[in-house]
Parts: structure tokens; C-alpha cells; sequence
């Protein structure tokens, strides 16, 4: 007794039957369905192509190996390699690029690398590991929100913190870690942002300048800066800060609502320390409503202004 | 009593005999033959023909050497990834692997289509290899890759780095 399988070119399966009329013509189908080794040069050569195909077949052929290997094969052994090859992949040609640029699949692979697991502290038989991602991958842009709640793990550690648990043999978690320099810097978008209080509410990250974030990201910031403020002030270790800048900023918008959020976010000694540079700012603005507003703040204006 | 045996059709038509065990380290053989099992009672003696359509019978010889060598070996489970990874490939597989880069490539698409995990695992590793710390001009040169970007979108690449790390 002979039995024909049939499978087709897509993967799917086919099980194996008796031959009836139906199995006949399924196997006829998969039998003109093309291979997914139709473009090796054998194949093509073998063929009869009209001219606008062939002109088609001939640019795939020319193709190197690397483009013609299946999206999801590709994106596996660029999970194999460390990000500063990458790098280097993401040069090769405009293929290439995009492949990399926006694959989620692709940066959840390689922040896997980055993620130990190691028992914890006080395990439970239910819950004996924690996984611990290595703060390291938080510099790299591609670490995006999405990517990083496709992730499972549990807590953010600084290399070195990491070396010394996996030492020691367990983990000790850490109250706070600062956020990597990526996200002081002064090109932060929204979605940085949005991955920065992510990272704060649930993996205890903090920024530990205070001053510097909000010199750098706030005042740079294109976007909604009332609400960017909030989502900052969250992100904070030590919620103050001693620099004015922002004060002023929001001053010359005349948000009046947010400079009372700035202030009470400003240390004790501020408005002694910074009256004479927000005064200044506000004179030089000569806007009567920005003056009154001061007037009832803790800034008290000095002598020279007239006041 | 003799092994049982499978007959592996190529898409140019070869015909390959070879044992149920080697067979099996196909995923996709190996569910083939168990739903056929599953069907027939009066199993045993009888004769299965699988058309493999999409891998050429140069490219199922290879596959066919590469499992009749590893019919013994136990590998990482599939769904153990960190293992997976990390196994570096096993001497024999790296001389069996040493093909053209059209066979290579034929080579992995067969073991995806035909669902063997390992071999696909070796033949990924093998091309990692051959881009790890290579210059992408490197790399363009090993693989024939046409470099299609301007020298100005390459710059502004390289400036903004904008897939990877801020510096």
C-alpha cells in the first residue's frame, strides 16, 4: 500500500492520506507552486522566462545571499550578533537598514542577551528567579518602550552592581539606579520620555540630577512641557531642583499654573540664590502680568528694578 | 527485523531511503509519519513516499548526511533559546557547513521548511560568524552586496547613528 504525502511551499502541513481526487489535485497544486529555492541560479537557468520576467529573475539572482534569506531567518542571526556589529549591518545597504531600524522582534532578541537571570535573595519555590536587565542596553536608541515591555524581567543593574550579585550568587535589588546618559541628553523625544517613566514606575529607575535633566531634556523639550514637567518630577530621585531655568521658560509663556509647580519644586534657598537672575528675565520681558505674578512668589525683587 | 525506512522525494524528483530515526529529526517528517501512523492500523511493513517540493536533491543529500551524523545526538530543546544560542557549533557541522554560500543558504532553507531546529541553529551561527566584527564594507565584499546608499544618506547614517547608541 502506498501513501503520497503533500506539502506545500509555505510550511503548512499537509497530512498524510490515501490518494483520493481531492489529495490528486492538492498535490498537482503544490506540485506548480513555487520553491522557495526557485531563484538559486540552477532553477533559473532551467527556466523558459518571458523577457520582463527574466529581467525580474536576473535582478533577484543578482542578489546576495543575505537579502534573499527569509525576514524571519535574517532577523535570527542578527539576534546572534552583538549590537556593535549591528551597527555595522545597519551600513550594508538601504535592505538592510530598514530590516533593522523598526524591528521590535528583532531589539526584544538582543535586550534578551542582556537580561541574567539569578536567584533571588529571598526565593520562594513559586518564585525562585529574578531577571535582572543590565542597564548597558539602555543606552541604545533602538530600546524603545515597545521593546522593552515585550521584555519580561524584573529589575534594571548597573554592570557593576550585576557583577557583584552574580558573586555573591544572589541579588540584593537596589532602591534606585540612575538613568544611563542617553536620557540626560537634549534629544529626547516623547517616546523617550514615555520609556523613561515606564522604566520609573516599574523598574525604580530615577534621574539623580535633578538640575542637569531639567536643564538639558526640560528646557530643550518641543513638546507639552506642562506635562513632560509632571512626568519628570515622577522620574525624580530627590524631587527639587536649585536651577531657575525652568522658572524662567515658564515664565516667558506666562503658564502661571506651571511656575507654581516650578516653584515648589525650587530647594529653600532658590529664590534667594536665583531672584536677581528671575527678575532680570522677567524686566527684560517688561510684561506687567509676569511682574505681578512674581511679586507674589518667594522671589523678592530688589531695589534696582524699581520695585 | 530490519529498521524502518521512509523514501524522501526531492523536488527534481530523487528518490532518498533513509531510516524512520533519521528522518524524524525533521519536526515536520516526523508529525508527517506519526498523523499517517495515526490513520493506518495495519502499520508496519508498508512503504512511505514524502515529497520534500522545496529542497532540491542536492541540497536533501546534505540534509540527509548532516541527520544520518547527529541520528544520536541529544540537542538543546527547542524552546530552551538561551542554551540554544550560546552551544557554539560542534566541530563536524562547521566542516559539514564548509559549502558555497549558495549551498549554505539552500542548506538553512531546508532545515526551516523541513523544521530541523539544529541545523537551522549552525547554519544562522555559521553566517553570524561571518559578519562578527567585520567592517560592513567587509561584509559587503564577502557577501555581494550592492551598496545603494548616497555617500550623502551614508554620512548622515553614520552621523545621526540613528539605529543605535547615542555617543
Amino acid at each position: 500500500m502506498y501513501h503520497i504525502v503533500g506539502i506545500n511551499s509555505m510550511g503548512f502541513l499537509l497530512p498524510g492520506k490515501k490518494i483520493n481526487k481531492i489529495y490528486q489535485r492538492k498535490i498537482r497544486e503544490v506540485r506548480r507552486l513555487p520553491n522557495a529555492n526557485r531563484w538559486s541560479k540552477e532553477n533559473v537557468k532551467r527556466q523558459k522566462l518571458s523577457k520582463g520576467n527574466e529581467a525580474i529573475l536576473i535582478n533577484i539572482v543578482k542578489k546576495s545571499v543575505l537579502e534573499r534569506l527569509p525576514a524571519e531567518i535574517l532577523l535570527e542571526i542578527f539576534s546572534l550578533l552583538p549590537v556593535e556589529d549591528l551597527e555595522k549591518v545597519v551600513l550594508l545597504n538601504k535592505y538592510f537598514f530598514s530590516a533593522l531600524k523598526n524591528s521590535v522582534y528583532l531589539g526584544c532578541k538582543i535586550v534578551d542577551n542582556y537580561i541574567h537571570t539569578l536567584p533571588k535573595k529571598k526565593s520562594t519555590p513559586e518564585d525562585p528567579m529574578v531577571r535582572i536587565l543590565d542597564i548597558t542596553v539602555l543606552s541604545y536608541k533602538f530600546v524603545n518602550l515597545r521593546v522593552l515591555e515585550s521584555v519580561a524581567f524584573d529589575t534594571v543593574l548597573q554592570k557593576e552592581k550585576l557583577g557583584k550579585c552574580i558573586e555573591k550568587g544572589y541579588i540584593s535589588r537596589e532602591k534606585f539606579i540612575d538613568f544611563p546618559e542617553r536620557f540626560y541628553q537634549e534629544s529626547i523625544t516623547a517616546d523617550t520620555i514615555k520609556l523613561a517613566e515606564y522604566l520609573s514606575e516599574s523598574k525604580n529607575l530615577r534621574f539623580f540630577d535633578s538640575d542637569r535633566v531639567f536643564m538639558n531634556v526640560w528646557m530643550n523639550y518641543q513638546g507639552d512641557r506642562e506635562q513632560l514637567f509632571d512626568t519628570l518630577v515622577k522620574c525624580l530621585k530627590e524631587k527639587h531642583i536649585s536651577d531657575a531655568g525652568p522658572l524662567i521658560l515658564a515664565l516667558q509663556d506666562q503658564n502661571f499654573r506651571l511656575c507654581d509647580k516650578i516653584i515648589n519644586l525650587l530647594s529653600e534657598e532658590s529664590p534667594k540664590a536665583c531672584a536677581d537672575e528671575v527678575w532680570q528675565a522677567a524686566n527684560s520681558e517688561g510684561n506687567p502680568d509676569v511682574l505681578d505674578y512674581l511679586l507674589q512668589t518667594p522671589f523678592q525683587p530688589f531695589m534696582k528694578f524699581g520695585f | 527485523m530490519s529498521e524502518a525506512t521512509v523514501t524522501l522525494i526531492s523536488s527534481d524528483k530523487q528518490k532518498f531511503q533513509v531510516s524512520k530515526k533519521v528522518a524524524e529529526k525533521s519536526v515536520l517528517i516526523k508529525n508527517l509519519i506519526s498523523d499517517m501512523n495515526q490513520d493506518d492500523d495495519d502499520d508496519d511493513e508498508e512503504e512511505m513516499n514524502i515529497p520534500v517540493p522545496n529542497v532540491r536533491a542536492a541540497v536533501l543529500q546534505k540534509v540527509i548526511e548532516w541527520a544520518e551524523h547527529h541520528k544520536d545526538t541529544n540537542f538543546p530543546d527547542v524552546d530552551d533559546e538561551d542554551t540554544r544560542k550560546s552551544t557554539p557549533v560542534d566541530e563536524w557541522d562547521k566542516k559539514f557547513l564548509e559549502v558555497d554560500q549558495e549551498m549554505l543558504y539552500e542548506i538553512i532553507l531546508a532545515a526551516n521548511y523541513m523544521n530541523i531546529r539544529p541545523l537551522l541553529d549552525a547554519g544562522c551561527k555559521i553566517v553570524a560568524e561571518m559578519i562578527r566584527g567585520k567592517s560592513p564594507d567587509e561584509i559587503r565584499k564577502i557577501f555581494n552586496i550592492d551598496n545603494d546608499f548616497t555617500p550623502e544618506e551614508e554620512a548622515a547614517i553614520k552621523r545621526e547613528n540613528e539605529w543605535a547608541e547615542d555617543r
